[in-house]
């Protein structure tokens, strides 16, 4: 057998790198606990790992339901070929939540208790069931792709019938857990910033998820595209960027009233650092990108369209930051910056997912359209005749 | 200043990756020129003619009809101008309707016989890229039900890529100078969408008779 050595490029060197450094990371994590391998503490115990893995790790992985209600729930044929990678990137985007969780976790190898001891007053609770639901549901619906691929047509027809009920309880499952990452922190307002804190969190939370998700589809388009030097659905990812700017805007005039309000607007008014924060969010995930895309010419330049893209999940980053991180920071008397080992994990599981998702859509139909249904019916009559 | 250095991390990443790849001498998608591929999406609903019309059956016996996203990605920015007007007839064969891209034209024959009912008044000045959608062209009253010699479907989506094939090695036979078509067409690469615009008016006029008629 011929061994094939892959080429050295700069970015395989990188990912390398990346994923030793990751590797040592996890050993001093299992092995030494959360104080050797991190500057959590009990008065600062959640950061780089919950605000980022988890928070927008699912987050971002939104665009895979959005773009399964748009085709399959408002039937919008359209934007079909968006779908499959949308599903993939969510689904190995969950997967990476779950694993990032379980080096957050004190107990990491307890993970399985939320499975048999219930709290149903948790919110917690909620959250990690519905990750668990939505990841099967994920994998459900990505199933379809691999037994395409390996022919098992007579199981491919049964997941199609029972296609569309699975999607629904995926997009149930999804606003009930993106709504409820916000709530996680409805019980701290005394320990966060007014700017941030909000009962509308859980809303909030919800439709940054869905715009930036629509975002992360587009990135994830061009990404695609670069890797496997393909073309990109131009126009389809225009109207994924126009509707994802509007759900932005949105989102953000209910805050805006929000502040008004409840009094907090003038929290803004001060020059510091958190209502500078504030503004850059703002500023570089809605208001540049709704300029952008609003107007056509903008849209259809894929520079643009790209350039807004990235704009949309930096301003995503740094929202889910300023309220898991930022906004905690001053009320608590403690200061957090993420260790070495901290960062080098969450690069890891990063490297991990760009890995996974190149090695599937290489060998998986993830960017071929869909068979018509007289096609499934055809093969399944030669598969049945061959039998 | 977690979400800062977070931030800027990703923003770090994404300038290196076009660093590098400006260094390796490659084009990020973001800015490289749209490739024509060989992917095309066709409503499973509607037929298509060997003249890149498409039909679609509308309300009382009535269809409608446009053109193709082979002729989007063949001519690039178009805008479509109708040549009868509503009440007008049309027979099978006949100019009906018109694709404007920069300053050439080309003409559509009208694949069935029939009365012009509508005709999409939208389509006035309009830049085209909802072709199967709003950017439809008129809704006919056909002579004939008789709609066998049309492509559905898959086969509709075979013929495409016939379609593709044929126009591809239309243009590296047309081509003396490569890089109108595409840098690597000769190599078996691609061609780029909108590659007609680069050609002359007999190669349009040629185009128009071997893949319009």
């Amino acid at each position: 057998m011929k061994l094939i050595i892959p080429k050295i490029t700069f970015w395989r060197v990188v990912a390398v790198l990346i994923v030793i450094a990751g590797l040592y990371s996890t050993y001093l994590r299992l092995f030494g606990g959360l104080s050797a391998s991190t500057n959590l503490s009990d008065d600062f115990p959640w950061g780089l790992w919950i605000g980022f893995d988890i928070l927008v790790g699912v987050g971002l992985a939104a665009g895979g339901f959005s773009i399964c209600a748009i085709v399959h729930i408002f039937n919008i044929e359209k934007y079909k070929p968006l779908a499959r990678p949308a599903i993939l990137t969510a689904f190995l985007g969950y997967l990476l939540v779950i694993f990032g969780l379980i080096y957050d976790l004190g107990k990491p190898y307890n993970i399985w208790h939320a499975i048999i001891y219930w709290n149903p007053r948790s919110v917690m609770f909620e959250v990690a069931w519905c990750v668990m639901l939505y990841t099967t549901v994920l994998f459900l619906e990505f199933i379809p792709v691999v037994l395409e691929k390996y022919r098992y047509y007579k199981i491919l027809n049964f997941m199609k019938k029972i296609g569309i009920p699975i999607m629904i309880v995926g997009i149930i499952l999804s606003t009930l857990h993106q709504s409820s990452l916000g709530s996680l922190f409805l019980i701290i307002p005394q320990k966060m910033s007014q700017i941030w804190y909000s009962p509308l969190l859980p809303v909030y939370f919800f439709i940054s998820a869905i715009g930036a998700g629509l975002s992360m589809v587009i990135f994830e388009a061009y990404l695609s595209a670069r890797a496997f030097n393909k073309g990109i659905e131009a126009e389809l990812l225009s109207r994924v960027g126009l509707i994802s700017v509007i759900v932005l805007m949105i989102g953000f005039v209910i805050k805006v009233i929000d502040l008004i309000v409840s009094g907090n607007f003038t929290l803004l008014l001060t020059i510091n650092n958190y209502s500078l924060l504030y503004y850059l969010e703002v500023l570089i995930g809605i208001f540049i990108p709704f300029g952008l895309l609003i107007q056509k010419t903008f849209r259809e330049n894929r520079r643009w369209l790209y350039a807004s893209a990235v704009m949309v999940i930096a301003g995503f980053l740094l929202n889910r930051l300023n309220v898991s991180i930022s906004s905690i920071s001053p009320e608590t008397g403690v200061s957090y910056f993420p260790s070495v080992n901290e960062v080098s994990v969450t690069l890891m599981l990063i490297v991990i997912g760009l890995w996974s998702f190149k090695l599937i859509a290489k060998n998986f139909p993830v960017f071929t359209e869909e068979m018509h249904q007289e096609e499934y019916e055809a093969k399944l009559k030669e598969n049945t005749a061959t039998n | 200043m977690v979400a800062l250095f977070v931030v800027l991390t990703f923003l770090f990443f994404i300038i290196l990756d076009l660093l590098v790849l400006k260094a390796q001498g490659k084009e990020h998608p973001a800015f490289a020129v749209k490739v024509f591929n060989k992917k095309f999406f066709f409503p499973k609903e509607s037929l298509i003619s060997t003249s890149h019309i498409w039909l679609q059956k509308v309300q009382n016996g009535m269809l409608k009809l446009g053109i193709d996203e082979f002729i989007l990605k063949a001519l690039g920015k178009l805008n479509l101008i109708p040549m009868k007007n509503e009440g007008e007839f049309v027979n099978k064969g006949e100019p009906f309707l018109k694709a404007v891209f920069g300053n050439r034209t080309v003409l559509f024959r009208s694949p069935i016989e029939g009365k012009i009912n509508f005709v999409n008044k939208n389509l006035t000045n309009k830049v085209v890229n909802d072709c199967y959608g709003d950017d439809w062209a008129i809704m006919i009253e056909p002579k004939s039900n008789n709609l066998n010699d049309f492509k559905k479907s898959s086969e509709a989506i075979k013929w495409l890529h016939d379609e593709f094939n044929r126009f591809k090695d239309f243009i590296a036979a047309k081509s003396n100078e490569p890089e109108l078509a595409g840098v690597t067409l000769q190599d078996g690469g691609n061609i780029v969408e909108g590659v007609l615009r680069s050609f002359d008016d007999n190669t349009i006029k040629e185009f128009e008779e071997q893949f319009l008629l």
